[in-house]
């Protein structure tokens, strides 16, 4: 139980973008419920808003996963450096080569509009990065590794969550497109967590 | 060590707070959201997408099937009234055979991108909006006969008609075996039940027959400002989706999981045989149909979510006087005869064509079948098993709004009548018995030839 709590960072890494597009590659799926759409949005009656005008969802979204990427490039970086365990350190390279590229992406699609992007972390990243911070060796490995894990089912959660609740069809395209790196980052993330600690896979 | 594990536990401590103060995720995520338009807005919004909607999945349905009509010679499903379609309908990738493909391991397969679409979950028509979907044979009698509006203003039902079961199915019923069907071709409604079913039917049974054709308020049929028909609606009745008590196909999305974007499609299931049958719900694993038909108030009708109920004005069943007199009901429901299988299961060689035999024996063998779909016992193990397809394909991609993930734990459907029952699967994703034989000789690993592929379908059609 301890082990469990320890390592359940709160996080939402924007993980990946193997995937290098344009920003509407995937079609985006139907708006359903109108749940969270403003009266008064553009284009309503087509059921497909104009773009850049999120609802409440994507404002939501937008800034979740601008925290988690931001978290997820610093802890890269750190135990890119500080990992012990070569497959960790590999591992966390390539949560920061990846997450740069999403990130410059996400970036570029929350520029304007309403969607003000956090500049600096929250206070749990804060404190997960700080507890990184004091940890070497081999305590260092696990409990990043776990938190990696934490960090990308939530952020699996968090990206499924908007693909249909969103509105802005660049969010949700966005989402539709990274959500398999995701995926791939978390199966990678748990193999890592077994081979380290014994864990199931 | 010790120093170790008290650094642990220190952090453990320390992070603990943080986790109990952490952002969770929106409640849409779990609970459904309040409609936030008037609902002239939302049905004009609905009806302008509603084309576009429908071509979205007819491109889904057309990459990975051919829906053309190619019967099974000389079949008929039970009620005499519709051929069984026939054929492998299941669309290969390019550069593969159906051979190839099962001679290949699931890492190869899935590293190739090579898992047949046809094979992966099969999307709801509109994810995001989900819901009850019926075919169009069901709207048009339940408008006739009742004057009840089951036709959507978002949505239309997606399969063709003739991958849709015979409608109306006959009606079997283990109290009179003697009788053979006994719906007289019509589907049983609100209307007509008493006519039909006095002097056949005991008084209790009579009673969970008019509460199963009762209409309730349903997500999506009702009478709030949320609904998906044009007027303010009555609800549904269990009968609309398991008409006769057998299944329209009707379609909806499982109530077990969350979110909306995860939630895979349901195929309606059968009640016959209901009687043998020990675990109900393809996840939910429901001990009795008594709870199931109680709790049906929770996920069919309001897909698990209470709070939504409450405001659309739930019917919930009465444990002691309602459940039990459904259950009741329900649990007369025999499967079709099947004049080929003996008292055990298993077929008559005086009565089987040899090639039947030939598919028993693969069936019962090289093919696995038997391991989980015991002849006994009704060709169920009153199971769930997980049969691990993702290890054919990555999970994640998006197809018209649902992520494609692993689907765990399923359970074991009955495959007495099964011919009756397209499409199969718990979610509809394989529209022939063919197509199921090649999926499950992919999954299995079970490397059948042509040969004892098409005997294992013609063993399929005799159960």
């Amino acid at each position: 139980m301890k082990h469990s709590k320890l390592t359940s960072f709160r996080g939402l890494p924007v993980s990946v973008l193997l995937i290098v597009g344009p920003a509407l590659a995937a079609d985006p799926p139907p708006i359903g419920n109108p749940a969270g759409m403003a009266p008064d949005t553009p284009g309503v009656y087509e059921a497909h808003p104009q773009l850049q005008h999120p609802n409440t969802a994507d404002l939501l979204f937008a800034r979740e996963a601008a925290l988690g990427a931001m978290a997820e490039v610093n802890a890269g970086k750190l135990a890119a450096r500080k990992a012990q365990n070569p497959a960790i350190k590999d591992f966390a390279n390539r949560m920061v080569s990846d997450h740069t590229n999403a990130n410059g992406r996400l970036a570029a699609l929350e520029k304007g509009d309403r969607m003000n992007v956090p500049d600096q972390l929250d206070k749990d990243h804060k404190v997960m990065m700080d507890q990184l911070g004091k940890l070497d060796g081999r305590d260092f490995d696990v409990a990043y590794i776990r938190g990696q894990v934490t960090d990308h089912q939530k952020t699996a959660q968090l990206y499924e969550w908007i693909i249909d609740n969103g509105q802005d069809p660049r969010l949700t395209s966005y989402a539709m497109e990274t959500l398999p790196a995701v995926m791939r980052h978390l199966e990678m993330a748990r193999a890592l967590q077994a081979q380290l600690t014994g864990s199931a896979p | 060590m010790r120093a170790q594990r008290f650094s642990w536990l220190l952090g453990a401590s320390v992070l603990f707070y943080v986790v109990a103060s952490a952002d969770p995720l929106p409640p849409s995520a779990t609970y459904r959201n309040l409609p936030s338009l008037p609902f002239d807005t939302a049905k004009a919004n609905d009806e302008a997408a509603k084309p576009k909607v429908m071509q979205q999945q007819r491109d889904v349905l057309n990459e990975r099937y051919d829906l053309a009509d190619h019967q099974q010679p000389g079949v008929m499903m039970s009620g005499g009234r519709k051929p069984v379609q026939g054929g492998v309908r299941v669309k290969l990738p390019g550069g593969v055979t159906w051979d190839s493909l099962g001679s290949m391991s699931p890492e190869e397969i899935r590293s190739r991108k090579l898992l047949p679409a046809g094979f992966l979950p099969l999307p709801h028509v509109k994810q995001a909006t989900g819901g009850q979907v019926f075919p169009e044979n069901e709207i048009k009698e339940i408008g006739f006969q009742e004057g009840r509006d089951l036709r959507r203003f978002d949505v239309d039902f997606d399969l063709p008609e003739r991958f849709q079961p015979e409608f109306p199915a006959p009606i079997f019923l283990t109290t009179h075996p003697e009788l053979g069907d006994v719906s007289q071709g019509q589907l049983l409604t609100i209307r007509n039940y008493y006519s039909l079913m006095v002097g056949i039917l005991t008084p209790v049974q009579m009673e969970g027959l008019r509460l199963l054709l009762t209409p309730f308020p349903q997500e999506e049929f009702n009478q709030t400002e949320d609904h998906k028909v044009g007027e303010q609606s009555l609800g549904v009745t269990c009968l609309d989706c398991h008409s006769n008590f057998h299944t329209n196909a009707a379609f909806h999305q499982t109530p077990d999981v969350r979110p909306q974007a995860a939630r895979f499609r349901l195929d309606t299931v059968s009640l016959r045989g209901l009687f043998d049958q020990q675990i109900h719900g393809s996840k939910r694993s429901l001990r009795s149909v008594e709870d199931f038909s109680e709790f049906e108030q929770r996920t069919a009708y309001f897909n698990g979510d209470q709070v939504s109920a409450q405001r659309k004005g739930v019917h919930l069943p009465e444990r002691h006087d309602q459940t039990v007199m459904m259950a009741q009901m329900q649990n007369i429901i025999d499967f079709p005869p099947a004049p080929k299988l003996d008292p055990t299961g298993h077929l008559d060689p005086r009565k089987a064509s040899q090639q039947e035999l030939a598919g028993e024996q693969i069936f019962m063998g090289k093919g696995k079948c038997a391991q989980c779909h015991v002849p006994q016992t009704a060709f169920m193990d009153m199971q769930m098993h997980d049969l691990k397809l993702e290890r054919f394909y990555e999970p994640g991609q998006t197809v018209n709004g649902l992520v494609m993930l692993p689907d765990g734990p399923i359970k074991t459907f009955t495959l007495r009548g099964i011919k009756d029952s397209p499409p199969y699967l718990h979610d509809g994703r394989l529209p022939t018995l063919a197509d199921t034989v090649e999926f499950f000789n992919l999954v299995l690993g079970t490397r059948l030839t042509q040969q004892e592929k098409d005997s294992l379908v013609s063993y399929l059609l005799a159960l």
